[in-house]
């Protein structure tokens, strides 16, 4: 009786649907067969020891230390000498186990003795053209900031290129205060700028394939760049497959899009689905495309240039929020309306910036011209964050909440999107 | 209408050309003098500005003093008329390097003491690149940028490498009395009251109290002798018990008001006769 009853409440899920299902079927096996068998980093505690390894980010300040990432070691250390993306290091000292999650965890070791190896020179390798990326993006990052004083240099370089470890800490948990820390991450919204930017550039120039194909390549470029964090990697897949999608004549459905892009970034590193950005980005993505257009029909959020970033905003917040609860444990209520006011000057910000680090190659003056005018966009930014963030009532704190909390308060959202969408449907029908 | 149509639009360009040049003109500096105080952290960092002019002194243990620079400066000015590190430890040294890195300065005040660390080399490498014009001060040399005058007090000789055989870095530290008309602010960098015994020096309004306020600087002798009304601390977290409950006493014994930087930000504002603390800090 009550199988019958699904079934018809279900009988809506079309042919497509079906075959979304089969491959999530297959998928989730597979899936659990690479978890369990992804490579693990063991090292005793309470000992000393060596370990060899090449440091996969590129090294960032935290106060007067150095921050040094090998694979899932972390090591903080002095500032100088400064160590770089790709360095080859031998490390001797105590490492000790911090867990971020049942499958997430690294080992910290402060103030090893570090020694660099000499790396034998492989001509050419990935390496190599990331460290070359690397370098650009230090370049970069020293043009800007010689150009705008602080916070607005980091702001900038947190907006165009996801640099969030120069911000500062002040800055930083206003921030997050008001729910707007998502803007200064390399995050889906700035990888979808550049790829609107790279097309709508390339057209007038190229034919469609080569556009495409360009596009592509520079979207890949950024996500590099910006160091392939999980939400910008989310968005450049996503991306990519679109365009390919539209090259190859078919129309391609956002919602697919993102559960493919997903799907393969999971198979691909098991462990991401315990990464904090990687589920949020996922969430806003998934609120932004499910949620939004039903608050798109609101009358209340039909205001010029505003309204776009309000009704995202809330969507985003709509979904992602038992994960920031339950990771988190704070909550801004006002973070929508905050969003409101400033992801307008997001498009400026990052075409300012964009030309102030294209133009700073060539001419110091004419990036300086544009670094006053975005440096107006960066003091509203600026004084919009701070000045919420200083109110002592924009957020809540809460104790963090138990995972089942979040389980069930999916559940319920699925099932009002549901009634909605079928209630929709009779409507429309 | 969305920012893309926006952008395109050289009307909305010129408004905003406008808008900036209202901010230029109601950020063009008045007639006072300020001295900023910056909240670095353990070290010292303090900005001295007039009008257009600015003088960094030190620089903090990190990038703090950036912030304090883009709070404190006009936002069209990359430009510090002159840096004074009073002496090469990194409490001192290291918000200089990035200092350095992205603002354009003038003349750098130093002594050719060198530290064997490495975040002196780098400071080293930077200074070498960025080409300041250098001065190595000693007792009695005098800078004007009118209407500031700095008298040096110390160190006694031009101080480098060669003649300088002690071990305590802080010994060789650049003292300097910065006066405004009648407003006379003495800096001690780290010095001890060893060094505090033999600096021949006169009446002042304000002093940064050296050393971050350690018990073996900051003398009753030295305070009888200076007289000061507003003693500051450059202080943060530290393990060494800054500032020592010893100079806090002695400070209060000669009812000088005491304001450090680990609480906030300090800044003294004059006009060279009378002086006045940042609203916040009023009481």
């Amino acid at each position: 009786m009550f199988l019958k009853r699904l079934k018809k409440k279900l009988a809506f899920i079309n042919i497509q649907g079906k075959v979304f299902l089969l491959v999530l079927f297959c998928f989730v096996p597979f899936y659990l067969c690479r978890l369990y068998f992804s490579p693990r980093v063991v090292l005793p505690e309470e000992k000393t020891v060596k370990i060899r390894g090449m440091v996969v980010q590129q090294p960032y300040l935290k106060g007067s230390h150095q921050i040094i990432r090998l694979n899932s070691v972390l090591i903080m250390t002095e500032r100088f000498p400064g160590y770089f993306y790709g360095d080859h290091l031998e490390i001797i000292g105590n490492f000790k186990k911090q867990l971020l999650g049942p499958f997430n965890y690294y080992y910290l070791s402060v103030f090893p003795s570090i020694k660099k190896i000499d790396e034998e020179d492989n001509l050419i390798n990935k390496t190599v053209f990331k460290k070359f990326l690397f370098k650009t993006k230090g370049q970069i990052k020293k043009g800007i900031s010689s150009l705008l004083p602080e916070p607005h240099a980091s702001l900038l370089l947190g907006i165009l290129l996801g640099m969030k470890s120069q911000i500062p800490f002040d800055f930083w948990q206003a921030l997050r205060k008001t729910g707007t820390l998502h803007l200064v991450v390399a995050s889906g919204q700035n990888v979808s700028m550049v790829s609107g930017f790279l097309i709508q550039s390339l057209i007038h120039f190229l034919n469609r394939k080569w556009t495409i194909f360009i596009a592509s390549l520079g979207i890949i470029i950024y996500v590099l760049m910006v160091g392939s964090e999980a939400p910008a990697m989310r968005a450049g897949l996503m991306a990519i497959l679109a365009f390919s999608a539209q090259l190859s004549g078919r129309e391609a459905h956002s919602l697919n899009i993102l559960f493919f892009s997903a799907l393969f970034m999971l198979l691909f590193s098991p462990l991401l689905l315990f990464d904090i950005g990687f589920q949020l980005s996922f969430m806003a993505t998934l609120g932004i495309l499910i949620i939004y257009p039903l608050l798109k029909t609101k009358k209340l959020l039909s205001l010029p240039i505003l309204g776009d970033g309000l009704g995202i905003t809330i969507a985003a917040q709509i979904a992602t929020l038992p994960i920031l609860l339950v990771n988190f444990g704070q909550i801004s209520w006002l973070s929508p309306f905050i969003n409101m006011l400033v992801i307008p000057t997001i498009p400026f910000i990052m075409v300012l910036g964009g030309g102030m680090a294209f133009l700073g190659l060539f001419s110091k003056l004419l990036s300086q011209l544009l670094a006053y005018f975005a440096w107006l966009f960066l003091n509203y930014f600026i004084k919009v964050v701070n000045f919420f963030g200083n109110l002592s009532f924009v957020s809540w704190e809460l104790d963090k909440l138990s995972g089942w909390w979040a389980i069930g308060y999916y559940f319920l959202l699925f099932l009002i999107l549901l009634r909605k969408s079928i209630y929709d449907r009779s409507r429309f029908n | 209408m969305t920012e893309a149509d926006l952008i395109r639009k050289p009307f909305f360009w010129l408004s905003l050309a406008l808008i900036l040049f209202f901010i230029f003109a109601f950020s063009l500096p008045d007639n006072r003098l300020y001295i900023t105080f910056c909240q670095v952290g353990q070290g010292d960092a303090i900005l001295i500005s007039y009008k257009n002019k600015q003088i960094l002194v030190d620089g903090g243990p990190n990038k703090d003093v950036l912030n304090c620079l883009g709070k404190n400066m006009p936002f069209w000015d990359r430009n510090l008329e002159m840096v004074v590190l009073t002496h090469p430890e990194k409490d001192h040294l290291t918000g200089l390097i990035d200092v350095f890195k992205n603002y354009k300065i003038d003349y750098f005040i130093s002594t050719e003491v060198s530290n064997s660390s490495l975040g002196f080399k780098e400071f080293q490498r930077i200074i070498l690149e960025e080409k300041p014009f250098l001065f190595n001060p000693q007792k009695g040399d005098r800078i004007k940028i009118n209407p500031l005058e700095f008298l040096f007090l110390w160190p006694e000789f031009k101080m480098s490498d060669k003649n300088y055989t002690g071990k305590d870095l802080n010994e060789t530290s650049v003292v300097f009395q910065l006066s405004f008309k009648e407003f006379d602010v003495l800096f001690t960098g780290d010095i001890s009251s060893k060094i505090e015994e033999v600096l021949e020096v006169s009446e002042v309004e304000v002093l940064k109290v050296a050393h971050h306020g350690s018990s073996y600087s900051t003398s009753n002798n030295f305070l009888d002798k200076i007289k000061p009304k507003l003693a500051v601390i450059c202080v943060g977290k530290n393990r060494f018990g800054h500032p020592t409950i010893e100079v806090l006493e002695r400070l209060k014994k000669h009812s000088i008001k005491i304001l450090r930087t680990d609480k906030s930000e300090i800044k003294v504002i004059t006009n060279g006769y009378y002086y006045q603390l940042s609203p916040s800090l009023l009481e």
